[in-house]
């Protein structure tokens, strides 16, 4: 390469930018990496966001969970440019963006609303971002069109917004979000307003799209279920501050604490202490070894998924709490109990079908057990 | 279904039931009255087409309905956006500022007019105090002094309507387009002026058909070429006693309001004057 | 004094125990006769029922109702229905013409109203007394003139002796006649008038009208505001303002001497009565009273020999006056208004 003089350099890199256009192929590393660091946000006496540090990776896709009123959309909207940050710097690819107006900052945008522009038709909606970039009309054309067969909408061009469906705006959204091929794109709860179906459909397409361009995605929701399936990293957010940043298992099997343990997944409490080495749940001492970090003194609570119980008969060694089954609901694949345990109070319990057992009835009682290696134990 | 096709009619029937007492009835009474004379409905429409008066009061009323309109939506547009995009309790605050004037009658409105216009007034006696000016200079009774007094009697109509319009709007349209690319002016010009675009038709409408039938402030502020259609029917029932020719004008009127309706139904179909989709 | 009869006795006689018997006594004579009389209303309303209708029931017992507007419309409707509500109503001078014309109006008997012919040959006519006057005349500002005062229409007209914008009224009426006297037609040659001369006199000052008014508020506001310097005005309106001290004065030189009437309408219920009610406007004393509240006097005889100089001068009844002024005449306009308007129209779009 070095003797190829800069001329060529740059006509072999547009050559290859429009290949990658045309064939909306990519090789995934066209994103860009983002950077919050130390943002904060206060509305007056109300801080909505804190201490908001975070670095996210070229062609991650990371999601904001949490409550409303966490900060999620807080910070989403300090990064489109929405929001002035009240501290701290934003940067995409190393550059800071604080001091750029919105629309210099590059980045596509989905809206929980969707905010298709009612007076255009669907082609010069998706064409909008292309327009606004100077780009000729038969290129915007063109790339509008690509654009919509990327989402499945050809043909659906001349349509006004209000004659498509919820599923159908959606779709739109996307791609004008993506038609300008942006290295970075804001998802703000895009699946809010659709029915579940169309959700876990929808979920499926946003990740294959995005896979296919590579860009940077921020996902916010406050729907768990989807942060689980959709994303590479998940944030989880409370109060304006980061409770757990991880991936979704991490997350799930080892929250922090008890608010990620409560907001991602179900999860039981068991009020736990710890005695000369000894665990004691609900003030009955358990067969089972607590873990070593917690020492010989402890006390806080202990969480457990609903699918970490099983029957005692099948697992002998393990700790056991007596119950009485106080609800039983059919899940297809699943059956989920709530259970009455002496000591213990309230437990959720999911225990897959299997035709070698008989489901349990209400009023049954029964002895379950778990893995203590599956339990987290929590402080406070 | 029977119930919900029936619900609609019957909450309209109050005002319709006020406007045929109130509106329908009586007008086709003067219309029976007027036209009872000899030569009845031709006989005034005869004189509107013979006389050389009626079609050029005429064509200066549209005129004036014409530019008081446009200075109107021109005026009240950049007033609407400021007031639409203050906080809610501001606005409300704003709002009732607007409506101020309505508590006054147009009377008292339109002759003040004379304190500010007239050769003594306060306009001239600044010009002159500034040395920009030798003596008085005309205002009053110029075409300056009508639109100042029409526009500012039908401003907060323009102003209101298109408050209303631009609260509607969805603000995340802006941002959309703001994120996607468009600097605030175009953002402005692609996307918030084309949504605005219903308001400025009802608010157009509104004005023009409202100056359309004005009829004391032309009389008190402008010259001979600003009588309108109005002060034209005033004569002919006050002054000359001729019903039917009244009646006939008063029927072209009409028939020229309904037609700006129709035009202005034309340019912007029903769904995007009476609420927007998403 | 002398002429007082047996029945006029018995009435104040009658009309003294209402007084001490208010209640009862005055109820029951309201009822057994109450004239309507249809006026203008307003203020003036208050003035009439205080120094005319009051005073005429206590003394005569017959009860009077006010009511208001004066509406040539109605009278048609109420005579051609045969449901004739007022005994007595005001007519200003073209609608006493249409009234005539119409047959709508009842013959007065003059042996009721005026049995010594006490009132001047103009105000007692077949089916109408003239009951107020005025005077369509210019007025101008006294400060703008340098000390100079104009006289006539021609000075109106002379722009050069007197600059400053002018205003006149919006129509034909009266403004044809003043441009014709302004042009040295003499005031008793007026009618019929030279039309095309009118207008061609009226070309000439045109340019010069800042506005031709429409309502009577604005005549005396443009006057005052300095819109104009000279225009024409109901005499009536200038003396509060003199009153206030604003530099205005009007010329009665060339003024349009205008009548209206009180007339009893066919079919009244109470014409005899109504008769008697007109016989009160005769008394000069009562006459002078109203005069101070509406400076529209009737021809009540030995009228201007009650009022101070000062207050005479400046009605349209003083001798001094009357010569100079024209009488309007309503009959030439009933007939010729309605093309003179149009043409009017057209001028002033032109």
């Amino acid at each position: 390469m070095l003797h190829l003089n800069t001329d060529i350099d740059i006509s072999f890199r547009n050559a290859m930018h429009a290949l990658i256009s045309q064939s909306q192929q990519s090789d995934g590393n066209s994103g860009a990496p983002i950077a919050f660091r130390g943002i904060a946000k206060r509305y007056g006496e109300v801080d909505a966001l804190r201490e908001f540090s975070l670095e996210i990776a070229a062609g991650e896709f990371v999601t904001f969970l949490g409550p409303s009123g966490s900060g999620k959309t807080t910070a989403l909207n300090i990064l489109a440019g929405f929001v002035e940050a009240s501290a701290g710097d934003v940067l995409i690819d190393g550059v800071s963006i604080t001091r750029l107006p919105t629309e210099k900052r590059n980045v596509g945008m989905v809206f929980q609303s969707y905010s298709l522009f009612p007076h255009m038709d669907v082609r010069d909606n998706v064409a909008f971002p292309l327009r606004m970039r100077g780009v000729g009309q038969a290129e915007r054309r063109a790339r509008a069109e690509a654009a919509l067969a990327m989402v499945r909408l050809s043909g659906f061009g001349g349509r006004k917004p209000h004659e498509l469906s919820g599923g159908q705006r959606q779709r739109v959204a996307f791609a004008r979000a993506v038609v300008f091929e942006p290295r970075v794109l804001l998802m703000d709860e895009p699946l809010g307003a659709l029915d579940l179906k169309l959700r876990e459909a929808m979920q499926d397409e946003i990740r294959l799209v995005q896979r296919r361009i590579g860009c940077t995605v921020i996902y916010v929701t406050h729907d768990q279920n989807e942060a689980l399936a959709m994303s590479d990293r998940i944030v989880v957010m409370s109060e304006g501050r980061i409770e757990q940043i991880g991936t979704p298992a991490a997350i799930y099997d080892d929250p922090r604490n008890a608010f990620v343990a409560q907001f991602v997944g179900e999860t039981n409490f068991l009020p736990g202490s710890i005695s000369a080495g000894r665990l004691r749940l609900g003030g009955t001492n358990v067969a089972a070894a607590p873990p070593m970090r917690l020492g010989e003194s402890w006390s806080g609570r202990v969480a457990l998924r609903p699918e970490h119980f099983e029957r005692a008969t099948e697992r002998p060694n393990g700790p056991c709490i007596d119950c009485i089954i106080t609800d039983v609901a059919f899940h297809g694949g699943s059956f989920r109990y709530v259970a009455e345990a002496d000591g213990y109070g309230r437990l959720v319990v999911q225990e897959q079908r299997r035709p070698d057992r008989e489901p349990f009835q209400v009023g049954q009682r029964t002895s379950l057990s778990f893995g203590i290696e599956q339990a987290v134990f929590l402080n406070g | 279904m029977l119930r919900k096709q029936w619900i609609a009619p019957l909450l309209a029937a109050p005002l319709i039931l006020l406007f045929a007492i109130f509106f329908v009835v009586p007008f086709i009474e003067i219309m029976r009255v007027s036209f009872s004379g000899a030569g009845g409905v031709m006989a005034g429409l005869a004189w509107l087409w013979t006389s050389p008066v009626v079609g050029i009061v005429f064509l200066n009323t549209l005129q004036l309905a014409l530019s008081v309109t446009v200075i109107c939506l021109v005026v009240g547009y950049p007033a609407a956006c400021f007031i639409a995009l203050q906080p809610e309790s501001r606005r409300g605050i704003l709002l009732a500022l607007i409506l101020l004037p309505f508590w006054t009658s147009v009377l008292v409105r339109t002759y003040t007019w004379s304190v500010v216009l007239g050769r003594e007034g306060i306009l001239n006696a600044s010009l002159i105090w500034l040395g920009l000016a030798d003596g008085p200079q005309r205002f009053m009774f110029t075409p300056l002094a009508v639109h100042l007094g029409m526009v500012q009697i039908l401003l907060p109509v323009a102003i209101l309507t298109l408050v209303g319009v631009m609260t509607e709007l969805d603000a995340g349209l802006v941002r959309a387009a703001r994120v996607l690319g468009a600097s605030p002016a175009r953002a402005f010009w692609h996307v918030f002026l084309p949504m605005t675009k219903p308001g400025l038709v009802a608010a157009a409408m509104l004005i023009f058909i409202l100056s359309l039938g004005f009829y004391i402030t032309p009389a008190l502020l402008g010259g001979p070429r600003h009588r309108t259609i109005a002060n034209l029917i005033d004569l002919q029932v006050h002054q000359m006693n001729d019903w039917t020719n009244a009646a006939a004008m008063a029927l072209v009127l009409l028939a020229t309001t309904i037609a700006a309706v129709a035009v202005l139904r034309w340019l912007v179909p029903d769904r995007s004057l009476y609420g927007s989709a998403r | 004094m002398t002429g007082i009869s047996r029945r006029d006795l018995t009435r104040l006689a009658l009309g003294g125990s209402a007084l001490l018997l208010p209640g009862v006594a005055g109820r029951a004579w309201a009822q057994a006769a109450t004239i309507t009389v249809n006026g203008s209303g307003g203020s003036l309303a208050k003035s009439l029922e205080r120094i005319y209708e009051k005073p005429f029931t206590t003394q005569t017992g017959i009860g009077v109702r006010a009511t208001a507007p004066v509406s040539l419309a109605k009278l048609k409707a109420m005579v051609e229905t045969g449901n004739m509500e007022w005994d007595l109503t005001e007519m200003g001078g073209a609608d006493m013409i249409e009234g005539v014309k119409n047959n709508w109006l009842t013959e007065i008997d003059w042996s009721i109203v005026d049995p010594d012919a006490k009132l001047p040959a103009i105000a007692r006519q077949k089916y109408g007394m003239v009951t107020s006057t005025f005077s369509t005349v210019i007025a101008y500002r006294t400060d703008k003139f340098g000390g100079k005062a104009p006289k006539s229409w021609a000075d109106f007209w002379d722009l050069k002796a007197f600059p400053g914008p002018r205003a006149l009224q919006d129509s034909p009426v009266q403004n044809l006649e003043f441009a014709l006297l302004a042009d040295d037609v003499p005031a008793d040659k007026l009618y019929p008038l030279d039309v095309e001369r009118a207008f061609k006199k009226l070309d000439q000052i045109k340019r010069n009208v800042v506005t031709w008014w429409s309502t009577g508020a604005q005549q005396v506001q443009l006057l005052v505001d300095g819109e104009a310097v000279m225009g024409t005005v109901w005499n009536g309106r200038v003396p509060p303002l003199k009153k206030e001290g604003k530099p205005v004065d009007i010329i009665w030189n060339g003024g349009a001497l205008q009548l209206s009437y009180w007339a009893v309408p066919k079919g009244a219920k109470h014409p005899k009565e109504a008769m008697r009610y007109m016989a009160t406007r005769l008394d000069p004393v009562k006459g002078a009273e109203l005069v101070k509240d509406s400076p529209y006097p009737g021809f009540a005889p030995g009228l201007i020999e009650k009022l101070p100089e000062d207050v005479a001068k400046m009605l349209p009844i003083h001798p001094d006056n009357v010569q100079v002024q024209y009488t309007f005449n309503p009959d030439y306009w009933s007939e010729h208004r309605p093309k003179l308007s149009e043409r009017w129209a057209a001028w002033l779009l032109a």
